[in-house]
């Protein structure tokens, strides 16, 4: 594999990959819940930051504004609605034997995955629809007066993709996210007929 | 006439099935017409149907389907029957005889609790006898084969509260059944070369047969063994004095006149088979002689009369199988029905003397019945000339043909005939000592029963005096040559339903010509039976009228006596040598193999499974993360799998 | 094309490895129930840079497409996950996962 150390990108995305993996690492062996929700909003900074250098800067806006943004903002508030304690250390460590063997197989995984991805062969390129193949890839809206129409720039292109050839998944998470939605509210109403 | 033939079939049938469904219900007249007009009215058609078919003229059997039982690819069986000769000579026989039994049932077992019980059975059984011979194919004759079967072990064992009885029916049951394995072999060896099992199909392929000569032996062999079973010869012969147990008219039927001329029957309408054996007819032959021999002997010392009669219907059959043996099948016919006639005559007024004399059965407890007892008496003695075979009664002419046949036969001819010349002066030796010691000499009758000593109603004595003339003119239908020109009515009957058969096997150079006997041998053939018969009976007179013997208690038998009493001891060496040893087999496979083996594992499986099942649902711990824990395990295996051993 | 913005696409594909194994141990061993969920959500987003990954490299737009389309469903997910452990608490007054053992054999 050919490494241009010199490329700035290289050391951004060591540095971002070290705020993700260690505020991983924070979420879970941390006993307090406020840490590990604080500690997961640092990973999706640090994942966005990773999403910026692949430019995919669409995501890597979503990234910040959905997760660190909404579900961690609920997180939190659910955690301080609860009170949620310190867990004593312990309860991690309950059944050693149980513990051992996940860890085993969990590190077993985890060497799956790395040797596969590094021996695997080349990752196959398909020919390229819709976009040019250029990192900052276009998409090809039709012909106006003759002239090709491009939707150019990321956001440009994710959003004439999902609003011309996926609008129909799109339609249908919206309908997912009101069914959430009500159901949220159902499952978490305080029901007065019954007394707590 | 022929038209009606169905109902012959059918109002049996209808007959049993009526009685049976309201048997417990229904006053006893009413039973009793249905149960006599059910076979009565058969009688007359056939009658009819007798005269409709021109018997001496018609070559050509008349068949009729009454409906489609088996289509099973080239496999067909119908409920087919085939009206020719011999097969209405039979019905006749059954019915008629039938109907007079039905009649004197009436009388029989009047008073008794199931009585209405009885003619459903006997109508069953009239069913299944004509089924037997009256069916175009070997698969309806074995359900008829096997439905008298079971109307035997219903009718011994009709008074099911005796042990006695109930046992004679099991006997006589699964006697019968050892040599029906025979019978089935038979079947299948039939239908596997022929390709067929209607006898018909049986005639027109006998000429291809050639060459599956020595194989014909053993097909006829095989069917003879259920012959052996059902028509008690050696050595199946131990169910029939057992199955005296039963009600006398079930007797008279079933076990003189037709069940057990079944066999008899069976290798006449077989005769495409028997005639082309070489050495099994020779076989059957034997068989039947030495029975006939074998049988008298045993009645020489019996003291319950009607055990006296069983035994000399083993013996009579015997005449009838050694008939067939050496090819005479229209001189085994003959004797086939003079027996029925005098046979069932003769149940039937030992049935009338132990009515009268109130079960009593032993004849050492009888004696000079004649003066209380005309009709019976009059009657039995015609039953007893003619079973002895004195002339002019019937069994003098059929016996006698027998007899000469077996003379002429080729080979063993003479020796057969030796045999059946000593039979027939122990026949005639036995079956007057039954006579002097019931109906003459000293009364040996216990006080209360000669109280009551009359003759019995007119329901049994009118079937009496029917049978009576029946066996006594009954033998004029087939007399010898010599005789005053002969008449030769039976032989030119039966012509049509054997000559196919005997003109193939001449051709083939089987039958060897018997030796034509000269008239003069004829004559002293003749003069020697009549002889012996007369020899035996004076014999008996001396013995038993002149010197009043009378048999001993049972205790005090000795020596040779001792040994015929006890019938040879068959009984009690078939029980040691087979049932001993086949019950212990059982007991011991019942025990080992059956529960502990078999319930063993299939109980074993059911705990096996239950046991995992107890100790899998140990997974079920409810705590979410040990199922998280399951997915991940999963995941790594179709991960891993998915990686290095591709997709 | 093998390099993203200069950097071979294993590493991208390890960081993803990484992040979701950590998840995974998080799902196991953690016995509350809030700190399990916010495993999953790191599952989920190591999910969603492979896809990113993949995206960038075959120069196809639908990988991105799926991803905006994943978050919004992990928020629909976040929302009703959390209102079931709100439930929970409410009747067990706990969030210890090995306390809702009501399916045990």
């Amino acid at each position: 594999m050919d490494i241009d150390l010199n490329q700035v990108s290289f050391i951004f995305f060591l540095v971002f990959a070290g705020i993700v993996v260690g505020a991983s690492l924070a979420v879970i062996l941390h006993k307090n819940p406020v840490v590990s929700a604080a500690s997961l909003v640092l990973a999706f900074f640090g994942l966005a930051g990773v999403y910026a250098i692949m430019n995919a800067i669409f995501i890597a806006t979503m990234q910040v504004l959905v997760y660190a943004g909404a579900i961690m903002v609920l997180v939190i508030f659910v955690v301080m609605l609860l009170s949620l304690r310190e867990e004593t250390h312990l309860e991690i460590w309950k059944n050693p034997l149980k513990q051992a063997m996940i860890v085993l197989f969990v590190l077993v995984f985890l060497g799956i995955i790395i040797s596969a991805v590094n021996y695997s062969s080349d990752i196959p390129k398909l020919p390229p629809q819709n976009g040019t193949s250029q990192p900052d890839y276009a998409y090809n809206l039709g012909q106006k007066e003759g002239l090709p129409l491009v939707a150019k720039g990321n956001t440009a292109t994710v959003g004439a993709a999902t609003f011309l050839e996926y609008l129909l998944p799109f339609e249908l998470v919206s309908v997912l996210l009101l069914a959430a939605v009500i159901g949220a509210v159902v499952i978490a109403k305080r029901d007065k007929l019954r007394n707590l | 006439m022929l038209e009606l033939f169905p109902l012959i079939i059918l109002l049996p049938l209808l007959g049993a099935f009526i009685n049976g469904l309201f048997y417990r219900k229904m006053p006893n007249l009413v039973a009793a017409w249905i149960g006599n007009l059910a076979v009565a009215i058969p009688f007359f058609i056939t009658l009819g149907s007798l005269f409709a078919y021109h018997p001496m003229e018609n070559t050509v059997p008349h068949l009729f389907t009454l409906f489609e039982w088996i289509h099973v690819g080239n496999f067909q069986v119908d409920f087919a029957y085939q009206v020719d000769q011999l097969s209405l000579y039979m019905t006749l026989i059954i019915t008629g005889i039938g109907s007079l039994i039905h009649l004197y049932s009436v009388g029989y077992m009047h008073g008794e609790e199931g009585f209405n019980r009885f003619f459903v059975y006997l109508n069953l059984f009239i069913f299944s006898m004509l089924n037997l011979v009256l069916g175009d194919n070997l698969v309806l004759m074995f359900l008829g084969w096997e439905g008298v079967g079971l109307c035997s072990y219903l009718l011994i064992g009709f008074d099911y509260h005796k042990d006695s009885a109930a046992n004679a029916g099991m006997k006589a049951f699964i006697t019968n059944r050892i040599g029906d394995v025979g019978f089935a072999v038979g079947i299948f060896l039939t239908y596997w070369y022929v390709g067929s099992v209607r006898y018909v199909d049986l005639i027109n392929a006998l000429p291809y047969a050639l060459p599956y000569k020595e194989i014909i032996n053993w097909v006829a062999l095989a069917f003879f063994i259920g012959a052996i079973g059902k028509s008690a010869q050696i050595p199946l012969y131990v169910w029939l004095p057992d199955a005296m147990a039963g009600p006398t008219p079930v007797s008279a039927l079933i076990h003189a006149a037709t069940m057990v001329t079944a066999g008899v029957f069976m290798i006449a309408r077989l005769n495409p088979i028997f005639y082309a054996t070489t050495w099994a007819s020779d076989y059957i032959a034997i068989t039947g002689a030495v029975t006939a021999l074998f049988a008298a002997t045993i009645g020489l010392q019996q003291t319950d009369i009607k055990k006296v009669l069983a035994y000399s219907t083993v013996s009579q059959l015997g005449y009838m199988f050694l008939a067939m043996g050496v090819g005479a099948y229209t001189a085994g016919m003959f004797h086939l029905m003079t027996h029925a006639f005098f046979k069932a005559l003769m149940f039937l007024g030992s049935g009338s003397v132990i009515h009268a004399m109130h079960h009593e059965q032993d004849m050492r407890n009888m004696g000079n019945l004649k003066n209380y007892m005309k009709i019976t008496w009059i009657t039995f003695m015609i039953g007893t000339l003619a079973i002895a075979g004195i002339p002019p009664f019937s069994g003098f002419f059929s016996k006698d043909l027998i007899l000469e046949k077996a003379y002429s036969h080729h080979g063993i001819g003479p020796i057969l005939w030796g045999i059946g010349i000593a039979g027939a002066f122990t026949t005639a030796f036995y079956m007057f000592r039954l006579v002097f010691l019931t109906f003459y000499g000293e009364e040996r009758i216990d006080v209360h029963v000669k109280k009551h000593l009359h003759e019995s109603p007119w329901q049994i004595t009118v079937p009496l005096v029917l049978l009576a003339v029946g066996a006594a003119f009954a033998g004029f239908l087939q007399v010898p040559h010599i005789l005053g020109g002969g008449v030769h009515i039976l032989e030119d009957f039966f012509k049509p339903v054997f000559e196919q058969s005997l003109k193939v096997a001449d051709s083939w150079g089987i039958t060897k010509e018997p030796h034509v006997i000269s008239e003069s041998t004829e004559w002293i053939l003749l003069l020697i039976s009549v002889g012996v018969a007369g020899l035996g009976i004076f014999l008996s007179y001396n013995i038993f009228q002149v010197k009043k013997t009378v048999p001993p208690k049972d205790e005090e038998f000795q020596g040779m006596a001792k040994v015929l009493y006890n019938k040879y001891y068959v009984d009690e060496i078939y029980d040691s040598t087979i049932i001993q040893p086949v019950m212990q087999i059982s007991d011991a496979l019942a025990e080992d193999v059956d529960q502990k083996i078999i319930d063993g594992s299939v109980l074993g499986i059911g705990r096996f499974f239950s046991g995992l099942s107890s100790y899998l649902r140990k997974l079920q711990t409810g705590i979410v993360g040990d199922y998280a824990l399951y997915i991940v395990l999963g995941a790594i295996v179709v991960v891993f799998f998915l990686f290095y051993k591709g997709a | 094309m093998n390099l993203i913005s200069g950097i071979p696409v294993p590493y991208y594909l390890s960081l993803a490895g990484i992040m979701f194994t950590i998840g995974m141990f998080g799902v196991l061993l953690r016995r509350n129930a809030v700190v399990i969920f916010m495993s999953v959500e790191l599952m989920l987003n190591a999910v969603n840079l492979v896809f990113i990954t993949f995206s960038k490299s075959t120069a196809q737009v639908g990988g991105e497409v799926i991803v905006f389309f994943v978050m919004a469903i992990a928020a629909a997910e976040a929302a009703i996950g959390l209102a079931i452990v709100i439930a929970i608490h409410r009747q067990k007054k706990t969030v210890h996962v090995d306390e809702m053992n009501l399916l045990k054999w």
